[in-house]
């Protein structure tokens, strides 16, 4: 416990600031987990608020960027005991298919559905996988950032990147997937 | 084996795939990033969507339990409640039966054995 906690100005500076550094992070954990961007997004908001909560406790988080980690990744681990997915409305790939009136392009459908087989390949993927590809490309991270994120070793990262690469490769080549323009 | 190999000197077979999954996450990151969240949020309810159900378990466990012990307790109370009730209660009028010694005490003309009066016609069996 902290038994004088900054006040509240200050310490809604450090919230923003530790939002802007780490919210992304947050994000994309959340979102390798379920792949869903929407659902990734409320999770992060809900782990900074939680930080906030506590803080206003009085709690003193030596760690909040490992602390919201956690968080994001216990709350992603709720949302598959949840009553709303086991019960949800639709599932991500019916609500895919409302389309906007206006006419889309070739080009853009063509990437949709590339994009749509390349996200059930990534589905099938172990999560742990996913997370690195997540930090990889969402977030442009190099081996030792991923590495010191997930708490492994750089070449650990390495090796399971080439492999889900690789293994990617495979699928969409099997699959005549070509990359779109 | 690319042990410790840098991202960037990854086989070249994979540069289309790079720029796939690049693209890819790039178009499902939000855009433009949200800001933080207001702190205030943090006091009030959740608004409704897709994590409310991590606060909503115990409200939707407790609630129907509730509910449910409550129907049970009204209806033993209920059944408790009538058969005290049924034994002060009185035989009908004219029924012939007392509730106390449940014997007939009143005779019908239709009881087997006794002749039919007058004007009523027994109809013969075959």
């Amino acid at each position: 416990m902290n038994p004088d906690p900054p006040a509240v100005d200050s310490r809604r500076g450090d919230f923003e600031a530790l939002y802007e550094r780490h919210s992304r992070e947050v994000w994309a954990l959340a979102y390798a987990r379920w792949m869903d961007a929407d659902l990734a997004l409320d999770i992060a908001q809900e782990a900074f608020l939680r930080l906030w909560r506590q803080w206003e406790a009085g709690d003193d988080i030596q760690n909040p960027r490992a602390w919201l980690l956690r968080v994001a990744r216990n709350l992603a681990e709720d949302y598959a005991k949840s009553a709303f997915r086991r019960n949800g409305t639709h599932p991500p790939q019916l609500m895919n298919g409302v389309k906007s009136r206006e006419p889309v392009p070739l080009e853009g459908l063509e990437r949709e559905e590339t994009f749509a087989q390349l996200r059930a390949m990534l589905e099938q993927m172990p999560p742990s996988d996913r997370d690195i590809l997540t930090l990889r490309y969402a977030l442009d991270y190099d081996v030792t950032r991923i590495a010191d994120l997930l708490g492994i070793n750089a070449t650990a990262v390495h090796m399971r990147l080439s492999r889900a690469r690789a293994r990617l490769a495979e699928r969409l080549n099997a699959q005549g997937v070509k990359t779109p323009p | 084996m690319n042990r410790n190999l840098p991202l960037t000197e990854l086989p070249s077979q994979g540069d289309d795939l790079d720029r796939l999954l690049s693209r890819f996450y790039q178009s499902e990151m939000p855009g433009p990033w949200p800001p933080a969240p207001h702190p205030d949020a943090a006091a009030r309810p959740m608004p409704a969507s897709r994590l409310s159900g991590y606060e909503r378990p115990r409200q939707l466990v407790t609630g129907p339990r509730a509910a449910l012990a409550a129907s049970v307790a009204l209806l033993l109370g209920s059944c408790w409640f009538l058969s005290n009730q049924t034994g002060d209660v009185p035989a009908p009028p004219h029924s012939g039966v007392t509730a106390t010694d449940g014997k007939a005490t009143k005779k019908f003309p239709h009881e087997i054995g006794k002749a039919p009066k007058d004007g009523e016609s027994r109809r013969a069996i075959p």
